[in-house]
């Protein structure tokens, strides 16, 4: 059986299951690239990471809105045999990753646009300023949050990523949790 | 063994020789003490800086006051400034002295510390106490300038001349005592480190935001800015709000290509340091040592004509 589009009873259906790999694969370079900017001495090479940060957050930023637009039209996959305290904490984990995925690179279009700085997508786009007044003091507040906010990311990425693996290891994928989320269909 | 001595002499004066053709090295030299950049024609080989002038005559003359920028954050710099600073900008003054005779005066601030002696680069989280580097610059800078008004210039008469930090603070002290300065002419202003280093130097950028915010509240001043677009330091977005301040001018000096700077299709050269050979500017911050700031002259002379009136 060929995966739909749309999800259903056993798969998350292709739009869904195309953006969750391109966020993960993203994320992964924001996380790298934002701690090494984060110990980085200045330089013409940290000005371009920073543009490079900056692109792919944005780029993040509308798959995410999109993303959250799918999820409501998107039929999800249930399992019934899945013990309740599982259907819990994913429900809590997905939610803390959705804040997350939303807030910490809007706290970074902020900061820019508080310290009235530009941002330039892939070099092609300017992203144009909404936000009139200009705030330094409130944008240092700001890069601080979003600096620990990304480091509490990683943690859930982390155990977002042991949780699957768990499924797929330990148990052997026996709720099917872990196929749901692959381009390969089950029988 | 007449041949060896023959060899040996030879190789000796061969390489005297040579080095009687790097008799340019005089040029790249460091300077060690502020004095008044003097100079016979455009050609920046027949550049001194004398400590002090016997015969000052200030009679309808303009000073302008150069402050270049500082090395460490809170700390002594060894060297003032070189003579490759001046090689080019040496033309400029020239082309103003023609216009109108006047006096360039070289301020050092390489032997002003602060009271803490904060290590470069570093973050320090609480406050300052005693007066850093960076006020202390200011201070001496207004000092020099009621030293000159006793010596008989006017206040109409002086003008501030700044690169990097030199050029912030001659900015900010415009804006502080407008009235003490004719006009300030500052070529890639920058101080305290770029914006972006927020997590490697959180109090010195409160030290910019204090300085920004006061340029600010000023609603005029005169003044000529060079800013290069792609600067690490301070760049063409990051300085922004400069562009609000009447009376004050932008400029944004050429685009980096491929790691130069080109202007006509050949890349801008300054005198290096340790060699007599060219090298290229890789950084834009340090555009005005290159020939290529001579594609700007003419915005400076013609911003100084209408002050000189």
């Amino acid at each position: 059986m060929q995966i739909k589009l749309k999800g259903n009873q056993n798969s998350w259906g292709l739009v869904a299951i195309f953006s969750h790999w391109i966020i993960a694969f993203l994320l992964l370079i924001q996380f790298t690239s934002g701690i090494r900017l984060s110990t980085m001495n200045f330089s013409y090479s940290k000005l371009e990471l920073i543009d490079f940060h900056q692109s792919i957050g944005s780029v993040i930023m509308i798959f995410v809105f999109f993303r959250i637009i799918w999820r409501f039209y998107n039929s999800k996959p249930f399992n019934r045999e899945l013990p309740n305290y599982h259907l819990k904490l994913s429900k809590i984990t997905h939610l803390v990753l959705y804040f997350l995925l939303f807030s910490v690179p809007l706290l970074g279009l902020l900061y820019n646009w508080l310290s009235d700085m530009d941002i330039i997508i892939f070099g092609l786009i300017t992203v144009p300023n909404i936000i009139i007044f200009e705030n330094e003091d409130l944008a240092d507040i700001l890069i601080e949050i979003h600096f620990y906010l990304a480091i509490f990311f990683i943690f859930i990425v982390i155990v977002h990523f042991f949780a699957a693996l768990y499924h797929l290891i330990i148990i052997k994928d026996r709720y099917k949790i872990f196929y749901r989320m692959r381009f390969k269909s089950i029988k | 063994m007449r041949k060896y001595f023959c060899l040996t002499f030879l190789l000796l004066f061969s390489y005297q020789l040579k080095a009687e053709k790097t008799i340019d090295n005089v040029y790249s030299q460091e300077i060690f003490e502020s004095g008044y950049i003097s100079f016979i024609d455009k050609d920046f080989k027949n550049l001194t800086v004398i400590k002090e002038l016997k015969n000052l005559n200030t009679e309808n003359k303009f000073l302008f006051i150069y402050t270049p920028g500082s090395l460490n954050d809170d700390r002594k710099d060894i060297i003032c400034s070189t003579y490759n600073e001046f090689a080019y900008l040496n033309e400029i003054f020239f082309q103003i002295n023609q216009i109108n005779k006047s006096y360039f005066y070289l301020n050092c601030t390489n032997l002003i510390e602060g009271d803490m002696l904060i290590p470069n680069g570093s973050n320090f989280p609480y406050i300052y106490q005693g007066d850093s580097k960076h006020e202390k610059i200011r201070t001496e800078l207004l000092k020099l300038i009621d030293n000159f008004n006793k010596l008989g210039f006017n206040n109409e008469k002086i003008f501030l001349v700044g690169h990097s930090c030199g050029a912030w603070h001659s900015l900010l002290l415009g804006s502080l005592h407008p009235d003490k300065i004719n006009s300030v002419i500052a070529f890639s202003p920058s101080c305290y480190g770029p914006r972006y280093l927020y997590f490697q130097r959180r109090a010195f950028l409160k030290y910019r935001q204090n300085d920004k915010n006061t340029m600010r509240k000023n609603k005029y001043l005169s003044s000529l800015v060079f800013v290069s677009p792609n600067d690490p330091r301070e760049n063409y977005l990051t300085l922004k709000w400069l562009k609000r301040i009447k009376g004050l001018k932008l400029i944004k000096t050429m685009e980096r290509k491929n790691n130069f700077y080109y202007l006509n299709d050949q890349i801008c050269k300054f005198h290096s340091e340790l060699d007599v050979k060219e090298e290229p500017i890789f950084d834009g911050h340090n555009l005005h040592f290159s020939k290529c700031f001579d594609y700007y002259s003419e915005d400076i002379i013609e911003f100084l004509k209408a002050k000189f009136n």
